[in-house]
């Protein structure tokens, strides 16, 4: 009896136990999460910052001060740069560890082991991308080097030395929900950050669509929806910059270069509203006489922010800036003498090369007239909850066959091998290191000379109040039109042989007009460079908003370039909206629709938050591009519309060659009649919106401007309804989810200069943290603070907290 | 006397164990508390049941209370709860659970180990 009433206790109390110690589903284990001492409680924070004040590290050489100012950023003071990057690394992972092992697994393609089998896609096609891959060569290059070697090593040892410093109470939030443990970090994953940045801005093309599309349609109506920009309308390298060299010799076009495919679903691409701005004026048109930079890039808005904001500071070194957690660099920031910062440049670095297989095997493929072998990769995927999935990439000399029967081919025995240029081995992060050390323009160029990509608009200005603008990077020399459309793998010809040597590069060193800037146009006017340009994509109205405000802006001050960055014109309203109004048939509006023609027709094109017109007009556009476009909605394989510049060019030449007419109506639409449809749609799309969220129509609540978590479960630590102005296509990029991930002014003054940044976000990534997105509510009211650094450097009233770290004894 | 006491060790067992293993770790110290301390099994279950729940509740109710629930408020709107409070309950619902089925269980190992106990009459015929 004793033994029956002992037994069933402990069976109850260890059924308890594993039942509440089990995750369910996607439910972490409840008696963990729970604990005060394990779980989530331990996540909560009264104070900012909860380091130990004085901490003792193994390998580390001398001591090291860490002092975080007001917005918790760190300034690291070291005496070596082997004991800088080490604590930069420990910090790091003291504010972002959970979000460095989110980047290293989707750079890795390891997400699923995670997250589960919803991630399983995602995992394979960034296999099939081949950006583990890429991260594993440039590592193997890097560690070559002694010095690169030595600082990635050092910061690995930072993360890691944090990492063995955690307790299981202290592991951040999202590990105990997700329900797994941080693992070691490795100097692979220090690594990681030019993969998943090439993978978010170099990857934008549009091959196959434009394959399909013409195929479809024929050439001449591809080039009337999709022409390629001439690069007279405010190219990024001003028109009168002169380009005095020789051209390498160009490749011939071949006789019958591309093939004939439909593919029906192409794969994600990088979001077409990731873009930036960035600009620079000279000591001519600044007030105080000094070079005045301003960037920021324009990317999601995640929480954590993709940024981290340091200060490096060792006998070597003297850098503030922001960087990808888990990198140890500076990607956009400043030091005593330089400042730079970076805008994309859409250039096309992906073509696809069509593979025929000699057989079902697989095991050799035609090139040139003969059959070569090719190789095999199998990439194991381990996924939570489910079995492994084993996924078999082909490669051949081209780079990974990403779409074949396995993957998005339909059975259509398309294979097509993917050429980008990010897979050649990269040199980008010793540019970086370059950077951050040097002291003046000639040092920069050097730097320069290494970056291999992704394509950057990269701008500069100094203390002595010089301004530039450089696209440095790998680029193929291409003859016109290779790579528009999907090539022909057989075809030597067809192939890139040479590069843009770096001498032959964009470039332009100060200009009369006292500014350079760029916003991802078309870089260049084609009729000056010699060698062919192209990207599917290109801005069209930031670029020319910020040129004709410096073009007219004198005796600027770093306010001023505030104002520019936060600036709401909505450029495409401007050109567009006059002429939509002039096409209504404005005699038989009811009474809504008189009330949303008013406040279009009083409104002077500034996307505001609190005004209520450009809701009505991004509701109207959006409803237009729609219907015009609506053909595209019928087709069956992977097809792009025309972009908003095109179809704005197109409505105003009222050129629009039949698409005007609505598919679903019987009777045959003009343009006119079709903004009139739009416009009714509009109001009752307004109608029902407003009936549905009961609060008026102003643009911020429209928009609903959002940073949310990288897991999207997590609702409640995103920040919803941000009250922001601007939207895609204005300098003030901040749409629903996309917008400035980092606004910087720096003020080149040799005395020491003045810096001012801000970003949506918080340097801590935690959700317990009383700081936890503090920054987010100012960035949105335009507000900067002061960086400390030079005339601002920190000052003892301005520290925190400060930890002193030591070598252990 | 013996309860409180009782109460008392498996309390500081329950609040220091988890610092050093793992959460559930509060069932085994009030497991060896009511192995080693005796006690009725009902008072056992007891004991266990008010310190472990005291501790959690304590704990849980001290950090949401100094933090002002930053973090509570945002992990109740996860699970679905309208106030973090009930995150707070569940803490000490299962801290005591825990800590007293641990306990009942110590409790009625001891009485399997410890013959003397068995029966009091037996007990009472040897002598």
């Amino acid at each position: 009896m004793k033994f029956i009433g002992f037994f069933l206790s402990l069976f109850v109390t260890a059924s308890l136990i594993t039942l509440l110690n089990m995750p369910f589903d996607n439910i972490p284990p409840i008696g963990k999460l729970l604990s005060p001492h394990q779980g989530f409680w331990q996540n909560s924070e009264k104070e900012p910052i909860s380091l130990d004040k004085f901490i003792e590290l193994i390998e580390l050489k001398e001591s090291v001060t860490v002092q975080f100012d007001e917005l918790l950023i760190p300034h690291i003071n070291a005496k070596n740069n082997e004991d800088l990057y080490m604590t930069q690394g420990y910090v790091t992972a003291y504010h972002r560890l959970w979000q460095m092992d989110f980047y290293a697994r989707v750079v890795m393609g390891r997400l699923s082991e995670v997250v589960g089998i919803k991630a399983l896609e995602y995992d394979r096609l960034q296999r099939r991308l081949g950006l583990k891959d890429m991260t594993l060569k440039l590592h193997d290059e890097l560690m070559k080097d002694v010095y690169y070697a030595s600082i990635i090593s050092s910061y690995t040892n930072g993360v890691n030395t944090y990492i063995a410093s955690l307790s299981q109470g202290d592991y951040p939030i999202e590990f105990k929900l997700l329900d797994y443990e941080p693992e070691k970090w490795t100097t692979v994953k220090t690594c990681m950050a030019y993969a998943l940045l090439a993978s978010t801005l170099s990857r934008s093309e549009a091959d196959i669509e434009h394959t399909n599309f013409r195929k479809m349609f024929g050439e001449n109506l591809f080039n009337v929806l999709f022409p390629e920009p001439d690069g007279t309308s405010a190219p990024v390298i001003p028109k009168d910059t002169p380009f005095d060299f020789e051209p390498v010799s160009q490749p011939q076009k071949p006789e019958k270069f591309e093939v004939q495919h439909i593919v029906n679903e192409s794969i994600s691409k990088q979001n077409p509203l990731n873009g930036s701005n960035n600009f620079a004026i000279d000591s001519t048109k600044s007030k105080s006489g000094h070079a005045i930079l301003a960037n920021e890039p324009d990317l999601e808005l995640t929480a954590p922010s993709i940024w981290y904001a340091s200060h490096l500071t060792s006998p070597d070194i003297n850098v503030m800036g922001v960087t990808v957690p888990g990198t140890p660099v500076i990607l956009i920031g400043f030091n005593d003498s330089i400042s730079w910062g970076v805008t994309n440049s859409p250039r096309d670095q992906v073509d696809w090369f069509s593979v025929t297989f000699k057989d079902a095997s697989r095991k050799e493929y035609l090139y040139n007239n003969q059959w070569f072998k090719t190789e095999q990769i199998l990439e194991e995927i381990v996924i939570k909850n489910a079995d492994n999935f084993i996924d078999t990439i082909i490669r051949v000399h081209h780079g990974p066959i990403v779409y074949d029967r396995d993957y998005l081919s339909n059975h259509e025995k398309v294979n097509l091998a993917m050429r980008w240029i990010a897979h050649d081995e990269s040199t980008t992060f010793k540019a970086l290191f370059n950077f951050n050390k040097a002291n003046n323009y000639d040092e920069f160029v050097e730097g320069l000379r290494f970056f291999s990509g992704p394509p950057q608009n990269i701008i500069y200005s100094d203390t002595k109040g010089n301004i530039a603008l450089n696209l440095p990077g790998k680029f193929p020399i291409k003859f016109p039109g290779q790579g528009k459309f999907i090539l022909d793998g057989s075809d030597p010809d067809s192939e890139w042989k040479k590069y843009i040597p770096f001498e032959h590069r964009l470039e332009r060193y100060n200009h009369p007009q006292g500014f350079l800037s760029s916003a991802n146009q078309f870089p260049v006017d084609r009729t000056t460079y010699p060698y062919y340009v192209y990207s599917h994509r290109f801005e069209n109205y930031r670029n020319r908003r910020v040129n004709d405000r410096l073009i007219t802006m004198q005796n600027i001050e770093p306010e001023d370039l505030m104002s520019l960055q936060n600036d709401n014109f909505n450029y495409i309203a401007s050109e567009i909206l006059p002429y939509l109004l002039s096409q209504l048939d404005t005699l038989s509006l009811n009474e809504d629709q008189n009330k949303f023609f008013d406040e279009l027709q009083n409104w002077d094109y500034f996307n505001h938050p609190n005004l209520k017109a450009p809701t009505n007009f991004e509701l109207w556009s959006d409803i237009l591009w729609d219907q015009l476009w609506d053909e595209f909605d019928t087709m069956s394989f992977a097809v792009n519309k025309p972009d908003i510049y095109t179809t704005s060019q197109l409505i105003l030449s009222d050129s629009l060659v039949g698409f005007s007419d609505r598919l679903s109506t019987p009777e045959k639409e003009t343009t006119s009649d079709l903004i009139n449809y739009a416009f009714d749609i509009a109001v009752d799309s307004l109608n029902e919106w407003l009936s549905i969220n009961g609060k008026n129509h102003s643009w911020n609540e429209f928009k609903g401007t959002e940073v949310n978590h990288l897991i999207s479960s997590f609702t409640s630590f995103n920040s919803k309804n941000i009250s922001i102005g601007g939207n895609h296509n204005i300098v003030n990029a901040a749409s629903k989810h996309h917008g400035p991930s980092w606004r910087m002014v720096v003020e080149m003054d040799p005395q020491g200069i003045n810096a001012y940044g801000v970003y949506p976000g918080s340097q801590t990534g935690n959700p317990g943290n009383p700081m936890y997105g503090h920054m987010i509510t100012p960035w949105a009211e335009g507000k900067y603070y002061n960086l400390k650094f030079g005339q601002n450097k920190l000052l003892v009233g301005d520290i925190l907290y400060e930890i002193q770290l030591t070598p252990q004894e | 006397m013996k309860f409180i006491i009782k109460i008392f060790l498996m309390g500081i067992l329950s609040y220091l164990l988890p610092f050093y293993f793992s959460w559930w770790s509060i069932a085994l110290g009030a497991g060896l508390i009511s192995l080693l301390i005796r006690g009725s099994n009902f008072n056992s279950f007891n004991g266990g049941v008010i310190a472990g729940g005291l501790v959690w509740f304590y704990l849980s109710f001290t950090i949401d209370n100094a933090t002002n629930s930053i973090l509570s408020e945002k992990i109740a709107l996860l699970m679905n709860l309208t106030d973090s409070i009930w995150l707070i309950y569940a803490s000490t619902l299962i801290g005591a659970l825990v800590t007293g089925l641990g306990s009942l269980t110590g409790s009625l190992l001891r009485s399997i180990l410890s013959p003397k106990k068995m029966s009091r009459n037996e007990y009472v015929s040897y002598s």
